[in-house]
């Protein structure tokens, strides 16, 4: 696929256009990954998509290598990576929680103590996730404004 | 946990014992054997105990993360570790048959006691710390 960028005047608005064979899966991701720097994620429930605003999202979970998008009542499928979705959400305010889990920290009500060094997530929605032990200094440095 | 952060939460895990089971010693001495003189070498007895006590707490090491389940049961296995230690000793340490009973009894039910209060200490710990994170997320929040 070649990429031609051309300078648009300030009075056009920025277009990001594709002109493809077929919508393939790539350009699916391309288009993913488009929409996620705007601030929304593309998801799926049963083939259907769905454009999901950030602000929405508790956390996102990667589970046998697919990665679910979790709000307040709906969970989504996306075909993004766990290490790419943190990547383009670092400044959005989430921050990895668990090998597994990125968490929105928007989203987060109270943190109470775990067993063994770890931490829970008590979330908007009542759900409650588990903070790693590993990635608990992470989470100090974020809150403090650090990271 | 490295294995080195784990080895240096152990020496502060030694020395919080060494100091409960000199409390211990001094309340228990004084219930039953208020009259007993001790020696310097005496003293060496509750770092043996201490370092004897920490041993167990190994089984609670594990490069992975353990689940909740697990870590409830390597708790157990480590407390019937230290139990199991510590009855060892008192048995060795009195010579009276008489006392034997007591002490044992005494000691299974102090170290209890101490391994009790040592996972509050840590959950209490921990719960202010956790106060003290909800307060950054509120500021950051609003």
């Amino acid at each position: 696929m070649l990429t031609k960028i051309t300078k648009a005047d300030k009075s056009q608005p920025e277009v990001v256009e594709i002109h493809c064979h077929k919508i393939s899966d790539e350009v699916k991701e391309i288009v993913a990954f488009v929409k996620s720097r705007q601030g929304q994620l593309t998801g799926t429930i049963d083939d259907r998509q769905f454009e999901i605003p950030v602000s929405d999202i508790f956390y996102i979970e990667s589970v046998d290598n697919k990665s679910f998008i979790y709000t307040q009542n709906k969970v989504y499928e996306t075909r993004q990576k766990l290490y790419e979705l943190e990547e383009i959400l670092r400044e959005k305010r989430f921050i990895r929680i668990s090998k597994s889990t990125l968490l929105n920290l928007m989203k987060i009500s109270s943190i109470k103590p775990a067993l063994n060094g770890r931490f829970t997530a008590v979330l908007y929605s009542g759900e409650e996730v588990i903070i790693s032990r590993k990635y608990v200094p992470e989470l100090k440095k974020a809150l403090k404004g650090e990271a | 946990m490295t294995f080195k952060e784990f080895i240096m939460s152990r020496i502060q895990i030694f020395f919080f014992l060494v100091t409960m089971i000199l409390l211990a010693q001094v309340l228990l001495g004084n219930a039953i054997e208020p009259d007993r003189v001790l020696y310097y070498k005496d003293f060496l007895g509750t770092f043996v105990m201490a370092g004897l006590c920490v041993l167990p707490t190994f089984v609670t090491y594990s490069k992975k993360e353990l689940t909740f389940k697990q870590m409830i049961v390597r708790h157990i296995v480590q407390l019937v570790l230290i139990e199991g230690i510590m009855i060892t000793l008192a048995i060795m340490g009195v010579e009276s048959s008489s006392q034997k009973l007591l002490s044992v009894v005494l000691i299974a039910i102090v170290t209890a006691v101490i391994y009790a209060l040592a996972i509050f200490i840590m959950w209490y710990r921990q719960r202010v710390e956790s106060k003290k994170l909800t307060e950054l997320l509120k500021n950051i929040q609003n």
